[in-house]
């Protein structure tokens, strides 16, 4: 039930930042060529929202398991092997998002007060975003492994 | 160093450990080996994928979805049939030519295949084709859509290189047109040998009727790869023009078009990039180890005697890159592979736009073989056919590809001659 209303949280902000880098971009081109007064911060800020996508993207990848890797070995194993070994996986991609949480969280403290090259915003505004998507992207792992033994039963 | 890097990329790779993350994984154990500190990590996840020319392959798998969504690539599809509809064989050059006007909107095989498999298997099928052959057809002809601009391959292999995106679209036009002509020609023989059966009739006032139809949809690559040649937009900037029209056309020609649609594409277009975008960032942190050790120079000095014989290492490269492609998706090999390959190419003394699109033809081919097989298991998917059935029909058009692959390769004059040609 929560991780429904956090997916579908997830899903509506991908949504609205892709309208919103896409209508951004088609905006900067008009005012370039049409009003003849280019938006300065326009291409900076629409990379940023990019890693937001990106990220948030990443979250909703792992909700549907569409993160693949070469499983043509793994395919061999039985079943049970197969679970077992997936769920090893599962473990070990939490430790990474720990291992980067922390050090992302260290980094926003130490960049996040400057300003953006071509706006007065604070980078750490666009930055939050790994230590976030390592939460999200760790529940998401954290769920998977949970169905994963729960189907079993 | 190298072989610890190399030992546990590879590992986590066998174990089935989901591509981009076994990138940043293989980082996070080596760089505190290389006495470095783990605060690069995050620093380049962001730096990786904040980018402004990459944002141009949202843009495009939207655009591929808004197509789904509406009623462009049916107006395509009529457009085709009027055109070539009357020919032996005629659905199969239908399927040949609409993929090639789809390709000059989408940047993606798979999102191609996924539209036109729904499409034209039904159809081919009630027109007396074997349903394989219908879907191998589609499979295959999908490539076409990488190759001709946009393309988002070429966007991530100017993004990892350095080179123009804008001279890789044009590099791949040419190389386009002669794929779509030899799968055209695949598909005439199989007509001529299968006795296919002949469609429809010529009619020109059903020619007109269907140019009136597919003018808005034909207006998009119009303003995005003219806009794009012409030097007027930046890849993302077309990208970003092409889905907007597309939206506003494609809501106004399609009855059925709803709020619900867009959001879903819209969500899609995230979730699809997030898994490409994985990739991005995990290269980009193994990217500082690998600049580091010096991966890529040692790669071309080892193959240096190879360095020699021009034409034996570019098949060798080819070979290589179709080796690849049935292990690893397009996007993950040219992220992980090209850069370590650029080396060796310049060394041989290959343009790096050419390269591109010898890259791209190969990981073209690489999305049709098994076992990693994004275009050959979407269609099997939609269609509910096996592996093998399709492949029964597909192999024939692989050799032409390949066919096409050897003739782009040892001919730059196909990628490069149409640059100089406008400029």
């Amino acid at each position: 039930m929560l991780m429904r209303l956090l997916d579908r949280l997830v899903a509506l902000i991908s949504a609205l930042l892709v309208a919103g880098t896409t209508v951004l971009t088609c905006v900067s081109v008009f005012m370039r060529y049409v009003v003849n007064s280019s938006l300065p911060w326009a291409i900076e800020i629409s990379g940023f929202l990019l890693v937001w996508i990106s990220f948030f993207g990443a979250y909703l990848a792992f909700r549907q398991r569409q993160h693949l890797g070469v499983d043509i070995l793994i395919d061999k194993l039985p079943e049970r092997l197969q679970r077992i070994w997936y769920s090893v996986i599962d473990a070990a991609l939490i430790v990474l998002f720990a291992v980067i949480f922390i050090h992302s969280l260290r980094w926003v403290r130490v960049v996040g007060g400057r300003e953006i090259a071509t706006a007065p915003i604070e980078r750490g505004v666009f930055i939050v975003i790994i230590p976030i998507a390592c939460v999200l992207c760790a529940i998401a792992v954290i769920a998977d492994l949970f169905k994963r033994w729960k189907e079993r039963t | 160093m190298t072989a610890i890097l190399l030992g546990v990329l590879l590992t986590l790779m066998a174990v089935a450990f989901p591509i981009g993350f076994a990138l940043m994984g293989t980082a996070a154990v080596t760089i505190p080996a290389a006495g470095m500190d783990l605060i690069s990590v995050p620093v380049q996840l962001f730096s990786g994928t904040d980018s402004f020319a990459i944002l141009a392959v949202p843009l495009f798998i939207l655009m591929g979805e808004l197509m789904s969504a509406t009623t462009i690539a049916h107006r395509l599809v009529e457009l085709a049939v009027s055109l070539v509809g009357w020919m032996r064989g005629g659905l199969a050059h239908v399927n040949v030519l609409t993929n090639a006007f789809m390709a000059e909107m989408s940047g993606s095989a798979t999102a191609d295949a996924a539209v036109l498999s729904k499409i034209f298997v039904p159809e081919m099928e009630r027109a007396g084709y074997p349903k394989a052959y219908a879907a191998a057809c589609t499979a295959v002809n999908a490539t076409i859509g990488i190759i001709i601009p946009p393309s988002i391959p070429m966007v991530l292999y100017g993004v990892t290189t350095n080179t123009s995106i804008r001279d890789l679209f044009i590099a791949g036009i040419v190389p386009g047109i002669i794929l779509a002509g030899a799968f055209m020609l695949t598909c005439y023989i199989f007509a001529r040998r299968y006795n296919h059966p002949v469609d429809e009739h010529f009619e020109l006032r059903r020619l007109k009727a269907s140019l009136r139809g597919a003018l808005l949809p034909m207006l998009i690559p119009i303003l995005v790869v003219g806009g794009l040649i012409g030097g007027i937009f930046t890849a993302t900037e077309a990208a970003g023009v092409g889905v907007i029209i597309a939206l506003i056309g494609g809501a106004f020609m399609s009855p059925d078009f709803t709020w619900k649609k867009l959001y879903d594409a819209l969500v899609t277009t995230a979730r699809q990039t997030g898994v490409v975008m994985m990739l991005v960032a995990g290269s980009s942190v193994l990217g500082i180890l690998v600049a580091n050790e010096q991966i890529p120079q040692h790669v071309a000095n080892g193959l240096q005697t190879f360095a020699h014989n021009p034409v034996l290492a570019l098949l060798l490269i080819n070979i290589f890159l179709l080796i690849l492609g049935m292990f690893l998706q397009a996007a993950a090999a040219i992220i992980i592979v090209v850069p370590v390959l650029m080396p060796l190419a310049a060394k041989i003394g290959i343009d790096p736009v050419h390269f591109g699109i010898i890259v791209t033809l190969n990981l073209g081919i690489g999305q049709q073989t098994p076992p990693v097989a994004t275009v050959l298991l979407t269609v099997c998917a939609i269609t509910g056919l096996s592996i093998q059935q399709v492949m029964r029909y597909s192999k024939w058009f692989l050799i032409t590809m390949f066919a096409v692959l050897m003739l782009v390769s040892y001919a730059p004059v196909t990628t490069l001659w149409f640059r100089h040609f406008i400029s």
